[in-house]
């Protein structure tokens, strides 16, 4: 042990060493998720496919495949990732677009989210993949740009929009509307972070807030949403999971029911294992244990923005606080909807929520923070 | 940056809200969503005789039914059900191809062997779940009194519905913890709230007693092609009711439920609900009261000339004209001129004193339901040819056990004893919970008084109209009846009731034995020739049964004491009473002794045959043949403990720890038990190990 510790200490005086504390924050709450999937997961397991185990093997999977995707990413030179943007752009409006290919798109409660690939049975959700890759783009052309471009509206924002357009219409037409309005908000964090002027910025916030409103009230299933959310007890069917979230909750109380000991978790609440996780852990461990979790999270975020601000190299900073900015939004939604503070929508709580996608996703996005750290002296 | 954490405070406050603030409520919001409660069933109370032999008693029976969907051959399905269960072919075809309903009842309560000849054919699809049915092992025996119960089980007439909340118990919970869809939750937790078991009702009846009163009035019915036919048997010291019945009547495992009215005729306790002119036998009542209060002697004479007028109404005697005759002369000629007399020498206002005290114009409260007060018209209406009638038993209508508790103070020594039915109310465990007692209502007349009427009536046997009923070598004491029936307030020509009462022994009354018979049609209306005969053949079982001397001791003088055979094998007890010097009948060919008449103790003469009364193990006591093995039901919680046994049709009885496991149980794993018994278990803490 001894040997490892001092190995990595002469690395960092070479190359610079990965933030440990986002390392094992990471790790830990990964390591805490697993536990608690096991918990919120194995009924549900055992009910639809026979098999309690069957939610915890495929997250165990995930971390295997996510702990290699950030080992690797923690190790390779993020500036390969920015050179190649328009690849790797490309690659992500192509993976979005394999929605639309009959034969990949599989379809569910009317919006076609998920992509299967043919044979091996594997099904992922292309957004999760492409708003990284959007990121990447984003980071590399404000990095090409410099200070002075990005300040004009024609020829530094414009160029950007135009990048992000493509596919957010593709993530419109899925439709997948939460997730457009969490990447447009993480893009506007990096709007900001890469000094667009601010009058900009406020157009920019008001118009998009006012476009998305109406975008909103036009579906009759999100203006439903809202209402069941508002008042989930009178809300009929259309507010059975909230209450059942909530109940969770309530049940948890201040020290929890005691961890395995949800009751909820008996097929009470939809999406138990993965969207709703969160109010299984609450109910398990009560608003202390959920309470930490919160706290830990904050910590790990904040440090990976400390992360981003210094870093003096502009693409490296605007990498990680795109992905920091990306998942803490996620996270804050996932635990606002099962409170109920916001409209249920369909994200999950990153590092926790079944789903081996995600999970291969975020631990790679944290490997590019690890990366970018090690530039920071 | 500052906004996002700003945000997870937000996240916090509001779990700060729902955990603590509003937790309390958020929980009670999920109150019944957790958990299933099934209710577990209360095993019914049995009914028995004053000597515990069983009248009505629950046990297990089979529901048939089918899932149409997985029924193969509903063809073979049908014609088996028709053939088996008695259902129409048609119909069951229909049920089980009826491929829109998921589940289907073919029939409910099937007998065990039916079931079992069903289940042999192993039809896909055909369910049998265990169902409660309730046994009636004599079937045809005691109807009214005891009633029935609706199919699931809840009392619906007579002491079955009277006393149900004895009987029904409470049923227990088991509440376990449940998933969202209805289906318990593995190595949830749960919780056994055991049902109570009903209480017993013991009667005061006694089956021998009854079957010899059953025997006598069907026959009454039956000889005399007659309407309805009913009868009581009274312990004239107690108001013990030993026998009652009402003809025609139903087998109780098999009630005509299709049709309600005959149904409700059919069910009707005549014998407490029916008012009826009770006709001369009401003249006892008329002669204690005269000689109690001392308007006549032994030693008046009268004078009949066929009638007497009263009031310028002439009231006919029944015969041509008896002449001059003493006071018991009258009573034997059941002269209604006397009786008319003695009413009138009494007045309204003394006569009428007695009737109440005689217990007439009220209910007699004898538990039994559907009692009725008889009718006494109104003292203010009375008018003095209405109070001669009520002399001897018109315009004055009684129910049966009225006039056989009125008649049982007046040669019981005088005094009034409340009627009863139920002996006593008790548990499984034998704690006693009600317990009906003796209770002498009031003094009537004196004990003198009632000496000199048990004479005269015993005069009317010997002597007079009561010959039918003489038994040789008893002195019996007896009274006929015959009045008109009224429908519509106007006289049914040609329709009578015919009545005799008897009481035995003459000098010291043990019993009385009441028989009405309602319209007779074959030929004579007298009670002399309606129903005498058949209180003799009650008279004489009951002498026997209880051991009753013959006054006429010429016969008696080799006698020898009838030993105790109850319980022993029929062998074993045809062997005892040879030793002892008797000769045995019994009512079977195999089993134990379960009665025996005469009774044990009793003195009866060398060579006396002794009836004995033996349960024949399919046909009265056993009410599902085959035992059933206990399963071993160690380590099992009271939920799983309680599904095996109501598997095999027991019941269990748990005690200790509700959320623990059975640590002991009795009867012992793999011994045999009756269907519809109880296993008792003990709940503890589960050994280690899980």
């Amino acid at each position: 042990m001894a040997g490892f510790f001092s190995r990595l200490r002469e690395r960092q005086k070479k190359k610079g060493h990965v933030d440990y504390l986002v390392l094992f924050l990471t790790i830990g709450i990964i390591a805490f998720g697993l536990v608690m999937l096991f918990s919120a997961s194995f009924y549900y397991g055992l009910n639809r496919y026979g098999d309690g185990y069957h939610y915890v093997k495929r997250q165990l999977l995930g971390v295997l495949l996510g702990g290699a995707a950030m080992f690797v990413l923690s190790r390779v030179d993020y500036h390969v990732w920015l050179r190649h943007w328009k690849a790797i752009y490309a690659a992500g409006l192509v993976v979005l677009a394999l929605v639309w290919v009959p034969g990949f798109g599989v379809s569910s409660n009317e919006a076609t989210r998920w992509v299967e690939i043919p044979g091996i049975g594997l099904q992922f959700q292309p957004s999760e993949v492409a708003k990284y890759t959007l990121l990447i783009a984003i980071a590399a052309n404000v990095s090409n740009f410099g200070p002075e471009r990005i300040k004009s509206f024609r020829r530094g924002v414009v160029p950007l929009l135009l990048l992000m357009a493509p596919v957010a219409i593709l993530i419109y037409l899925q439709p997948n509307f939460s997730m457009l309005v969490i990447l447009a908000a993480a893009c506007f964090i990096m709007l900001v972070i890469a000094g667009v002027r601010g009058a900009q910025l406020s157009i920019m916030l008001f118009s998009g807030v006012g476009v998305g409103s109406v975008f909103m009230l036009l579906e009759g299933y999100r203006a439903n949403r809202i209402s069941s959310f508002q008042d989930p007890w009178s809300a009929g069917a259309s507010g059975y999971q909230l209450r059942q979230s909530l109940i969770a909750f309530g049940s948890g109380g201040l020290w929890g029911q005691g961890l395995g000991s949800s009751r909820q978790k008996f097929l009470f609440l939809p999406y138990g294992e993965s969207d709703m996780i969160f109010a299984i852990i609450a109910e398990e461990l009560g608003l202390v244990g959920a309470g930490l979790l919160v706290i830990a999270y904050a910590v790990l975020y904040s440090h990976c923005f400390r992360i981003a601000m210094r870093c003096r190299d502009m693409g490296g900073r605007m990498l990680a606080a795109g992905c920091a900015a990306l998942l803490c939004i996620q996270t804050i939604v996932n635990m606002c909807v099962a409170t109920g503070l916001m409209p249920t929508t369909g994200q999950t709580l990153p590092f926790i929520s079944s789903g081996a996608t995600s999970m291969v996703v975020c631990m790679a996005v944290m490997g590019l923070i690890l990366n970018v750290s090690r530039t920071n002296r | 940056m500052l906004l996002f954490m700003v945000l997870f405070l937000v996240v916090i406050i509001k779990l700060f809200d729902l955990q603590v603030v509003q937790a309390e409520w958020l929980q009670e919001q999920a109150t019944g969503q957790w958990t299933r409660s099934t209710t577990v069933a209360a095993d019914r109370g049995s009914i028995t005789d004053t000597n515990g032999i069983v009248l009505a008693q629950s046990g297990t029976a089979d529901t048939i039914e089918a899932a149409p969907n997985e029924v193969t051959d509903p063809k073979g399905v049908a014609r088996a059900c028709a053939e088996i269960l008695g259902l129409d072919y048609d119909t069951a075809y229909e049920r089980v191809s009826d491929e829109d309903r998921s589940w289907v009842t073919l029939k409910r309560q099937v007998e065990p062997e039916q079931a079992d000849a069903l289940r042999a054919y192993n039809f896909k699809g055909v369910y049998f779940t265990v169902d409660t049915k309730r046994y009636y092992p004599f079937k045809r025996f005691l109807t009214q009194v005891i009633g029935y119960t609706t199919i699931d089980g809840i009392g619906q007439d007579g002491i079955e519905a009277a006393y149900d909340k004895y009987l029904a118990g409470t049923p227990g919970k088991l509440v376990y913890e449940k998933d969202s869809s209805g289906r318990e939750i593995p190595y949830g937790s749960e919780t056994y709230i055991e049902p109570i078991d009903g209480y017993n009702i013991a009667l005061t009846v006694d089956s021998v007693v009854q079957s010899s009163l059953e025997r006598a009035v069907e026959n009454a019915l039956e000889v005399n092609g007659a309407k309805t036919a009913m009868g009581i048997v009274m312990n004239v010291n107690t108001g013990e009711v030993l026998g009652i019945t009402t003809k025609p009547d139903f087998d109780l495992n098999d009630p005509p439920r299709s049709d309600y009215e005959e149904l409700q005729s059919l069910s009707r306790n005549r014998v407490v609900a029916d008012s009826y002119e009770p006709g001369s036998v009401f003249k006892i009542v008329t002669l204690a009261s005269a000689l109690n209060e001392g308007v006549v002697t032994e030693d008046s004479t009268f004078d009949c000339p066929g009638y007497k007028i009263v009031e310028g109404q002439r009231i006919k005697c029944w015969a041509t004209d008896h002449g001059h005759q003493t006071l018991a002369e009258g009573v034997q000629n059941s002269c209604n001129p006397v009786f008319m007399e003695l009413a009138l020498r009494l007045g309204n206002e003394t006569f009428y004193e007695y009737l109440y005290a005689f217990g007439f114009g009220s209910s007699t409260n004898s538990g039994m339901s559907g009692e009725s007060s008889g009718i006494l018209r109104d003292i203010q209406y009375v008018q003095s040819f209405d109070l001669a009638r009520i002399g001897f038993g018109q315009s004055v209508a009684v129910t049966a056990i009225q006039m056989a508790s009125a008649a049982s103070a007046a040669v019981n020594g005088g005094e009034l004893m409340q009627p009863y039915i139920v002996k006593e109310i008790y548990t499984d465990d034998g704690e006693i919970i009600t317990k009906n007692e003796p209770t002498v209502i009031r003094r009537v007349i004196s004990e003198e008084v009632s000496a000199t009427v048990r004479e005269m009536l015993v005069g009317v046997v010997e002597e007079g109209s009561g010959k039918n009923a003489a038994v040789p070598g008893y002195a019996i004491g007896g009274k006929t009846g015959t009045s008109q029936k009224y429908e519509d307030g106007a006289i049914a020509q040609g329709k009578y009731i015919s009545s005799f009462l008897a009481f035995a022994p003459a000098d010291d009354p043990q019993f009385l034995v009441y028989i009405v018979v309602d319209e007779p049609t074959a030929g004579s209306i007298y009670g002399s020739t309606v129903a005498a005969p058949f209180a003799r053949e009650v008279l004489e079982d009951l002498l026997k049964y209880y051991g009753v001397q013959p006054s006429d001791t010429a016969a008696a003088e080799d006698n020898v004491e009838v030993p105790s055979v109850s319980g022993m094998s029929l062998e074993a007890a045809r062997e005892a009473l040879e030793e002892a010097g008797l000769t045995a009948a019994a009512d079977g060919s195999s089993g134990s002794v379960v009665a025996q008449s005469p009774l044990a103790g009793a003195t009866a003469a060398r060579g006396t045959q002794v009836q004995l009364y033996v349960s024949e193990p399919d046909e009265v006591y056993d009410v599902a043949p085959g035992d059933v093995t206990v399963p071993d039901l160690s380590g099992k919680t009271a939920g799983a403990a309680y599904a095996a046994l109501k598997e095999l049709g027991l019941t269990l009885n748990a005690a200790g720890e509700p959320q623990g496991v059975v640590v002991s149980q009795n009867p012992a794993a793999g011994s045999a038990i009756a269907p519809g018994g109880s296993v008792s278990v003990t709940l503890g803490e589960q050994e280690q190990g899980q």
